[in-house]
């Protein structure tokens, strides 16, 4: 109930995981904690690091490095850059734009996360 | 691309008691109409303290929570009060955060009001499966 929390196949060019991800339109980017990179993908440095606002008012979290990845959805392939947040509360985070650039739908009432397959389908016209 | 808003109505729900016993006016009703982030990361409805000097909720008890940064914070949690958004209402109660901070609309509120995350405008809407009154499970 609640807040939809599921495991998802994160793929990188290390290896493959699944981790526990968290559907928070609450955050504008996808984000991801640094431990669970071993094994996964090299993170790459921002240009400059960037501060990351929390709930609380004028509490931030220094970011500085970032870390492109492919995950699956109900086995469709699905591909975005994630913040890498140093003591994040969670495996990883889908934010609002991964939400939006994948259409990603969340039902509530059984606690799951959607994905259209003709969105996610790949296409070079 | 970005965060989701959704115009809210917050409504003290002790007053609108003290109202139908005729104890106050209606235009005595505490309430207040803001743009609340949709944030389906966090369980609760989040105010802060601007918004709960105007609402003035009764006082409940104090709880912990855990932020996006895995730290233990102390909280009130106050209430109960009112959530409207368009044809939804629901009423629970929330956790204050410090100072101005960002209003959150969490997970629990939006699921019981039956509404959706539109996923290609990214706004809040009455879930158009059930477009007249909120349908929940109870089993």
């Amino acid at each position: 109930m609640s807040i939809i929390k599921t495991p998802l196949l994160f793929v990188g060019s290390k290896g493959e995981k699944h981790l526990y991800t968290l559907y928070d339109s609450g955050a504008n980017l996808s984000c991801i904690h640094p431990d669970v990179l071993e094994g996964l993908e090299s993170p790459v440095l921002l240009g400059r690091p960037r501060l990351v606002g929390k709930a609380s008012e004028g509490h931030y979290i220094e970011v500085s490095q970032r870390v492109s990845l492919d995950f699956y959805m109900d086995d469709i392939l699905l591909s975005d850059e994630f913040l890498v947040i140093p003591g994040l509360s969670e495996d990883a985070i889908i934010g609002a734009a991964t939400m939006q650039k994948w259409r990603i739908k969340l039902d509530f009432e059984h606690d799951t996360a959607i994905v259209d397959p003709k969105v996610a389908k790949m296409q070079l016209v | 691309m970005g965060p989701i808003y959704a115009e809210i109505e917050l409504i003290n729900a002790g007053d609108i008691a003290l109202e139908r016993k005729n104890y106050i006016d209606q235009d005595e009703i505490k309430k207040i109409r803001l743009d609340m982030l949709v944030d389906t990361g966090a369980y609760n409805l989040c105010i802060n303290e601007e918004i709960q000097a105007q609402l003035q909720l009764p006082f409940i008890e104090k709880r912990s929570a855990y932020t996006a940064d895995n730290r233990l914070i102390e909280m009130d949690v106050v209430g109960p009060v009112i959530v409207k958004f368009k044809n939804r209402t629901t009423s629970c109660l929330a956790m204050v955060f410090p100072g101005n901070s960002e209003p959150l609309l969490g997970a629990i509120p939006l699921e019981d009001m039956d509404v959706l995350i539109h996923p290609l405008r990214q706004e809040l809407i009455v879930n158009p499966d059930h477009p007249y009154q909120a349908v929940m499970t109870l089993k």
